[in-house]
This record gives structure tokens, sequence and C-alpha cells, in this order.
């Protein structure tokens, strides 16, 4: 090795050192600027604007944001949304690419291409319609009632025709229910299964067992670790989502935390914006998120990077 | 072919819950975008007159939607590139495994965790010109800095929200293309005499093209939608319509102005373009990236 | 899930037509803050007053959201009863076949005690009441007596030339926000042109039909609008974006700013910030006009179709019960609503509250609702005309920064809502106007 080298190292690596410290400073100044601004007084912050310095009304913001704001609730809020949408994502994806990989049947390649269909449009782009199937989910059934002409029977025979009406708008499942209709976690799940030895279904055939007892004894074990990375992110998708949630949710008591914040505007008291209050908003909403990135960093690689097409 | 169990029906009952939440949820309502953007529908229901193409006619020919049009061209082209350069050189920089590679490669990922709208929330604050960090700036040139008023200002800050919020899927999946980029081949680079820039362009970005290539088609349809959350809560489309992108602007018009039928339209259009863009991607990129393989 | 016209829905029907007549209903509105509570008090007053029957009562989060899910609501017959809804949707709600017109609804009430800048929002042009006003407010003018001291002001200017001058006077003193205003169509366009008697569409704003289209590039608005882009390159004029607290009335409220046109409903919070330093006049006309009324904004109350007379009948009890002077005292003492009805300036004028700062806004507000009227001083009746606002706000504000000038912004803003219109009218293309 020649010193040239070594000195060129080096001075790449310099580049590469500030590099990195700008990124650091990118990400984690807006997030400084919440922590501090959060930690200021309202006064002190109308005043001086925003400062360099921690203030020492963090506390006093969180709590006055637990006593005045829906905040707290909707923390709940998004905490069960996130929840159900990550276990029923997970849940969903791993028996329908169990059913799609393990069996040799001449429709899988269909089912899987209409699953596959939903990952080219995303939710965002088809809300103003699925907003009026959500507001009666029936629609469909009354829809196909009425194309096949059972309804004028039923009308001739009752007097009046079928119409159902079942609204799920304002409710958990309501905003539940339209994000789980994306094929990317049985995608994720069917590239995993494919990775499995074959030899595996057939030892657990020559020990007589079924599909369903190999489904929980082999392949939900060997599954684990990319379960829980789905679960994780779809976890940080439910709650971060925003435009579902805006649109499902009417209710103040019904949005997620999210929403919310958003939505935490200042109450007409005639002042500049109350600002440390909002931020303090940011910091509760983001910390449990923020946490687990923190600290199931491995997985959210892996999930990320499993996301890969 | 691989040993499998039999049950001709059973795959069909275990995939039947998914497939109706698909039915339901995803193939309907895309179903009656479409079906929608041929009617002119009463908001309030009680009647809708077929009209054929009037909708889209009505729609192509207003100079508002080609503006908003051409604006979500422009937050695509010029935000997926930014979100795409910007963790590109990160990675680079991580790859090095320098002191604070490893930092970096924890906190890089932290937007993940923070919802777009959050983001909005703080940056529309951060950005503000009287109590944000531009005040002093504009303090000394009055007017300097207005996204409340001035367009180009808007969608500058909306450009560097959405490359925060977009850094943590690009920089992990650009750093895992490069962790696996053989060192021997750099090496070997370094030794023939090959600048540090040199052995870049000539060696790492075209090992990792498959990577680009991804990031890039991901990004150029998650540029068209996850803006909604930043423009919602940061600038309302405005000001002006400045920052009007398509997403948001089938919003207002689907729940603010009741316009059913151009919402569904619009909404039609778009799934159109972002179909056109997922056959780019299949037919043309995947193509492109196996022969760099 | 709910079966609706199916056989078992008759037994259920059977069922419920017992011999009490008694009905629990819902009541959605849009309002928050000072205004919620308020509503939720009458709703809570209303439920302590009788025993017959209970209103529950649903806060939306906003007069937008409100629409969006009545629309949804009524589009799935889910709809309650009784809803508030803001003035800018009374067209879309008078033809979209959903709605009971109130005056048909209760007979029996003396609907000529209703205020005429009121009333005339929600009527037809034959005179039939389609909804009640409820929480109403119109646009006033307000002042800050501190700030205006420094420009040697001591009265608000009660025409639009003196008050350029008394801006002029304020910049020359160092006051950086003379004047400030959001540019909302309802506060610099809907009001100005009526307090004129100027028309802001053609057929008496639609009041003659569905055909009719915007004349907002024109006359008396063109002038202002054109004015308040001048003056506000003058430096004169305060934008939202431009004032430390973000918006025109905490800008005001914060003591930025020495004058502003706001809603009477601004009061409130006016007075909790400033105190007795809030000076309120009616609004500035140009010299030599003959001012006519302002009508109003705000919310009034709607009885939806589809519900069984019980439920009707209870509406109707409420909408009784929100006319009554005390009721509407308590709103206008706890929002700064204006009253909606004569008897209520009366008892307020017998129980010397008018004196009372906490009312301050309400002389103004009331005395600028009872001035003389004309075709184009009674409301506004265009379809679409929420999307309009927004269109006018857009159009404006490109015109404020600079981008057009404000003939070009408001000769866009009229192709843009003439379209608007004729979109309207072929989605409601066989509906008569009422």
């Amino acid at each position: 090795m020649s010193g040239d080298i070594v000195e060129d190292t080096r001075g790449i690596d310099r580049t590469a050192s500030i590099v990195l410290a700008l990124g650091l400073l990118f990400i984690l100044g807006p997030l400084v600027f919440t922590l501090i601004t959060a930690s200021q007084s309202y006064d002190s912050f109308v005043r001086s604007g925003i400062s360099p310095v921690p203030g020492t009304h963090l506390i006093e913001n969180i709590r006055r944001l637990f006593t005045t704001t829906a905040i707290p609730a909707q923390v709940v809020n998004s905490f069960i949304v996130a929840l159900m949408v990550a276990a029923f994502k997970c849940a969903l994806a791993f028996v329908t690419a169990f059913g799609l990989v393990f069996f040799r049947v001449h429709y899988a390649g269909i089912v899987f291409a209409v699953l596959m269909g939903t990952v080219l449009l995303p939710l965002d782009l088809r809300v103003v319609t699925t907003y009026q199937v959500v507001s009666n989910v029936a629609m469909p059934v009354n829809g196909l009632l009425n194309a096949t002409g059972i309804n004028a029977m039923i009308a001739a025979f009752f007097g009046a025709p079928v119409d159902l009406q079942l609204n799920l708008l304002d409710s958990y499942p309501g905003i539940v229910l339209p994000a789980l209709a994306t094929g990317t976690g049985v995608f994720m799940m069917r590239q995993f299964f494919r990775t499995l030895p074959g030899d595996l279904v057939k030892a657990a055939q020559m020990d007589g067992a079924g599909w369903f007892r190999f489904m929980i004894d082999i392949a939900l074990p060997l599954a684990r670790t990319n379960l829980t990375a789905l679960f994780i992110l779809m976890f940080l998708g439910g709650w971060t989502m925003y435009l579902w949630p805006l649109l499902a949710s009417s209710t103040p008591a019904m949005q997620t935390a999210v929403v919310g914040l958003a939505r935490l505007s200042p109450q007409g008291d005639g002042q500049v914006p109350d600002y440390p209050l909002i931020m303090a908003g940011a910091v509760v909403v983001s910390i449990l998120p923020l946490l687990m990135i923190a600290f199931l960093q491995r997985f959210i690689v892996r999930g990320l990077t499993l996301t890969e097409k | 072919m691989p040993p499998s169990f039999a049950g001709r029906w059973t795959p069909f009952w275990l995939s039947l819950p998914m497939l109706l939440i698909v039915a339901l949820f995803f193939y309907i309502p895309v179903y009656l975008s479409f079906w929608w953007s041929f009617t002119l529908e009463r908001p309030f229901g009680g009647g809708s007159e077929f009209v054929g193409f009037q909708n889209y006619a009505r729609v192509l020919s207003d100079p508002i939607f080609w503006d908003a049009a051409w604006r979500t061209l422009v937050f695509m082209v010029f935000g997926s590139t930014l979100a795409i350069i910007v963790p590109l050189i990160l990675a680079l920089a991580a790859d090095r495994m320098v002191p604070l590679s490893h930092t970096a490669r924890n906190v890089l990922i932290w937007p993940k965790g923070i919802a777009g709208a959050s983001i909005g929330v703080v940056f529309a604050f951060i950005f503000n010109p009287f109590v944000g960090i531009m005040a002093p700036l504009n303090g000394l040139f009055p007017g300097l800095w207005n996204p409340g008023s001035d367009g180009t200002d808007a969608f500058i800050m909306l450009l560097i929200a959405h490359v925060w919020n977009g850094i943590p899927f690009n920089f992990v999946i650009l750093l895992a293309g490069l962790q696996a980029v053989p060192r021997s081949l750099t090496q070997a680079a370094a030794i023939d005499g090959a600048s540090p820039w040199r052995r870049i362009r000539d060696v790492q970005l075209p090992m990792i093209a498959p990577q680009l290539f991804l990031t890039f088609v991901l990004e150029f349809t998650e540029s068209v939608v996850s803006a909604f959350a930043l423009i919602d809560t940061m600038t309302q489309g405005g000001p002006g319509g400045a920052t009007r992108l398509l997403v948001y602007k089938i919003y207002q018009d689907g729940f603010k102005g009741y316009d059913l039928s151009g919402a569904a339209t619009q909404s039609a259009i778009l799934m159109v373009f972002v179909l056109c863009l997922a056959a780019f991607q299949f037919l043309y990129l995947e193509k492109k990236v196996r022969y760099e393989r | 899930m709910k079966l609706n016209s199916l056989p078992v829905a008759a037994t259920f029907l059977l069922a419920s037509l017992g011999p009490t007549a008694a009905a629990e209903f819902q009541f959605w509105y849009g309002n928050t803050g000072a205004a919620e509570t308020a509503i939720q008090n009458a709703c809570a007053a209303f439920n302590d007053s009788q025993t017959e029957h209970k209103i529950t009562c649903v806060g939306q989060g906003s007069y937008d959201t409100a629409m969006q899910k009545a629309i949804a609501a009524v589009r799935a017959k889910q709809h309650p009863v009784l809803i508030q809804f803001f003035d800018a949707g009374t067209l879309d709600l008078m033809l979209s076949g959903a709605v009971e017109p109130v005056a048909q609804a209760l007979p029996d009430v003396d609907w000529s005690n209703y205020v005429t800048g009121a009333k005339s929002y929600y009527e037809t042009s034959k005179g039939q009441l389609y909804s009640q006003p409820y929480n109403a407010s119109t646009v006033v003018f307000y002042g800050n007596k501190e700030v205006m001291a420094k420009g040697g002001i001591d009265a608000p200017p009660q025409t639009y030339e003196a008050l350029v001058e008394a801006l002029r006077k304020l910049k020359t003193a160092g006051v950086e926000c003379p004047y400030v205003t959001d540019g909302h169509p309802w506060r610099v366009l809907e009001q100005v042109a009526a307090r004129h008697g100027a028309p802001i569409a053609s057929r008496s704003n639609g009041y003659d039909g569905l055909d009719a289209e915007y004349q907002i590039n024109q006359g008396l608005p063109a002038q202002h609008l054109t004015n308040l882009a001048a003056w506000h390159d003058e430096g004169l004029v305060k934008l939202d974006p431009e004032t430390r607290a973000g918006t025109f009335s905490d800008a005001f409220n914060a003591g930025e700013c020495a004058f502003m046109e706001a809603s009477t409903a601004n009061y409130s919070a006016a007075y909790k910030a400033l105190g007795d330093k809030v000076l309120v006049g009616m609004a500035p006309v140009y010299e030599g006009t003959e001012r006519k009324n302002t009508f109003v904004g705000g919310g009034s109350l709607w009885i939806m179709k589809g519900h069984d007379p019980e439920a009707v009948a209870a509406a109707g009890e409420f909408l009784n019960f929100v006319r009554q002077p005390e009721q509407q005292i308590n709103l206008i003492r706890e929002a700064a609503f204006v009253p909606v009805t004569n008897d209520v300036m009366t008892v307020m004028r017998d129980q010397n509250l008018l004196t009372d700062p906490a009312f301050g806004s309400i002389e103004a507000g009331m005395e600028s609702l009872n001035q003389p009227g004309n075709e184009n001083s009674r409301g506004i009746r265009l379809g679409f005309y929420v999307q309009f606002r927004d269109i006018f706000k857009e159009e404006t504000q490109r015109a404020f920064s600079g981008e057009q000038t404000m003939q070009a912004a408001l000769d866009n803003a009229k192709t843009r809502g003439d379209e608007l219109l004729r979109r309207f009218q072929q989605t409601y293309s066989g509906v008569e106007l009422p």
C-alpha cells in the first residue's frame, strides 16, 4: 500500500463524515426545534419566537395538552387503528400467501394477480368513491339485487325493494378496512414462503400432518421474524395515515392523533398561535413510533428491504 | 414441482377474506370512479344523469386541471429526484464506515415514524416567516421569505418536507445495495488509480442500478399521493393555487365543492396515469435492470 | 344493519306507533369554540325544559365537515332530522330534495317576526322560508383605540375615502398594520356589495333563476377590490400571512393592527383580548352611497326529509325553543351572534343589555342588518357557491401577490364561477328554483 491511498482514504472519510453530519442535522434539526418549542412557555414564545435553548415548560405544555385537547383520546384511537391495521394485515397476508404457495390449484395465479392489482393504486387516489362505499358497505348487495332483477321481484311481491344500509363512517372498522385492501403484505409473505425448501412439506406429509398443522406448527414459527417486520411496518403505516382517517372520522372523538394534531388550531384567544402547545402535541403524537424505530431498528430495515420488489 | 397439499378449494377459502376486502374497498371504488366519471351526480343523491364523455371534456378543457397536473409533474420530478439524490449521497457516505455511520444508519430512519401531517405541522412552524428560523433573515430583508404569500417559497417548503419524509426508505434500500457491492471491486478500482468520484460513477452506481431504478419508480407514485398530508397541513394548496397538486384538487373538488363527478373524473385520469407509470416500470425498467445485472 | 322498506320494517313501524309521541332526535352542527359551547348549552336547556323529547347535539368540527358528512348521510339515508348548515350552502340544500321548508313544517310560527336581513337569505323569491336562521352574524367595523391614537384618529371612519386617509396617517406614524383582512369573499365581496346595493351576480344574485352569471368583475365589487389591492401595495392593508399572528382576527386581537372588517361574532374574542380598547361601528361605504342592509352569515337550521312525523314535531319544538328571546340572548351573550327576531331587540333594550360591553357589537350589527334593502341585498342564491368562494380566494390571492392584476383575477373568477353555475344548472336540470 502506498501512502497516497492512505491519505486519499482519510480525505474521503472526512468528506463522508461531513456529509453524514449534515444529514443528521437535516433530520434532527426539525425534531430538536419541535422539542425546544414544546418546552417553552407561551409567554416567552410570544416575546421571542423560536429559540435555540430549551425552556422548562415541557411537562406543563403536555399537561395542558392532556387537559384542554382531544389528543390523549386520539392517541388511543391511533393505537387501536394501527394495531388493527397491523394485526389484520399480517393475519390476512399469512393465510392468503400460505394458501397460494402450498397448494397447487389452477386459479392461484388469478387470485394473486387480483390481489396485486391493488398495489398499483394507493388508497389516497380512490378516497372519493371509497368514502361512498364506506358510508354504505351494503351498497354492492343492493346493486347486485337491482342488477339481477331480484329486487324487482321482491318489490312486486312485498311492495318495496330491499335497500340495505350499513354506514361505517366514523367507526374503527370504517377507518381500518379500506387500509387493509392492499396486496403488499401478501406479496411479502408469498416471497418468503417460496424460499422455504419443499422438503419441509414432504417431511410434514410423511409425519401425517395436514395443511393446518403444517401452517401452525411449521410455517408460523418460521415466518415469525418476517411477520414481526411486516407488523411493525404496517403499525407505523397505520399510525401515520392521514387522508383516509381525516375523511372517515368526523367527530374529534373518532379522529386519529395525526389528524387531531393537524386540527390543533389555536382557539381564538386573540394572540399568536400557541405553537408550544402544538409542538408538544407533535411530540406526544410521534413519540411512540419514534421509540419503536429507534429500538426495533433491525426489523424495520428488514421490513423495508423486503418491500423491495 | 415443489410438493404441495391437496385440497382444491382450501386456498380459495383461505384467500376469501382478503378477496372480499379487496373487492369491496378496492375494485368497487375504482369501478365507481370510472362509472361516475360518465355521469353527473347530484351531491345529495336522488339523481344522476349519464353524460358520456362530457365530464372528461370539461376537466380536460379546464386550465386549472392542467395547472394542477403540471404542478404534480414538477413536484414528481423535483421531489423524486431530490428524495433519491439526498439519500444516495448519505448512503454513499454511510457506506464508508466512518465513526458517524453507525449513528446515521439509525437516525436517518427516524422520519419513517413521523406522519407526513405531523412533519407538515412542524415545518409550517419552522418556516413561519415571523416566528420561525427565517425570521432573523426576514428582519434584515423584509419580504424575503413568506410561504403564505409567495408560491415559490411554499413550493420549496413542500419539497423540503417531502425529501425529509422520504429519506428512510430510499436510504435503507440504497445502502443495502451499496453494501452488496463486493469490496474487491472498489479496491481494485482504487489501486488502478481511479479517483473516488470515478469509483462512484463507474463502479458503485452501475452496481446499484436495480436499487436506483426501484427507488425512482416507487418514489414517482409516492410523490403523487404522499404530498397530500403535507399540502393539507402546510399550505392548503395555496397561495393562489401554487401548491395545489392533483391529489389535493381531487379532495377539494370532491369533499369541499360537492363536485362528485368532477372529482371522480380526475381520480380516474390520475389512476390511468399511475397505471401507465406502473406499466412503464414493468415493461421497460425491469428489462433494463435485468440487463444491467 | 337497518332494513328499509321491507315487510319487517312495516312491523317495526306498527310497533313504534304507540300511544306516546315522545321522540329522541339528533341535531348536527359545525361550530367549535365558544359557539359550540353555546349550542350545547341550548341543547341541555331544551332537554331540561321538558320531558317529552330528547335532543342529542353532535358537533362535526367545522361547517365544511358538517356539510360533507350530511351529504354522505343523506346518500346513505342515515341523516338526522335537524342539521345546521352554513350560509354558502343554501341553494345546494334548497334543490337537494332532502329538506323540508321550515315554513311548511311549522305553519303556525309568525315568520314575519324575523329580521329582514336574516330572513331574506333563507327564503325563496316568493317568500317561503326554507330554514330557520340561528347563529347569525354580519360584518361590522372594528377599531383598536390604542393603535388608532398613534395616528391621531379617535373614531372609526364611516367612508372608505376617510378610511384611506386614516390608514395613511397611521402608516406615516409607523403603524405597520393599519388595516387587516383575510380577503375572504364574505367580508371583502358579499357584504361590501350588499351594503352598496350592488349585485355580485345577475338575476338578483341568483334569486330569480338558475341562469344567473357572476358580475364581480364590474361595477362596485371590481372597484372596491381594485382599491384593496392598491392599498395593499401601498402598505396600508395587510393580509393574513403578512401578520405575525397569522390570521387577521388574531392579529387585530393581539394589537398588531388598527382596523378590521369582521363578523359581529369576532367581538367576544376581541373584547376578551383588548377590553374597552375595541371600538365597533357599521362597516364603511364609499362616499355618496345610499347605504343598504347587509345580510347574515353563519348558520341556519334545516329540517331534513325522511323522518316520521313525531321526530319532525320534536325538531319543531326545538326550533320553537331556540327562537325564544331568552335563548337567543344566551347565544348572543356566549358567542356574540346577532338577534334573528325583532322582539329580541326590544327585550334587550328593556333589560338594558345593549349598554353592557359584553354585547358591544350587537347595536352596530343590527343597525347594519336593518338598513333599507334592494334586490341585491337579500342574500346569495348561487349553486356550488362554496366552491366559488375558494376560486375567488385563489384568484385574488394571486392578485395581491402581484402575479396578476386584480381586474384579471376577477375576470378569471367570473369565468370559472360561471362554469360552476352552468354545471349546477345542468346537475339540477328539470328542477325548478323555488
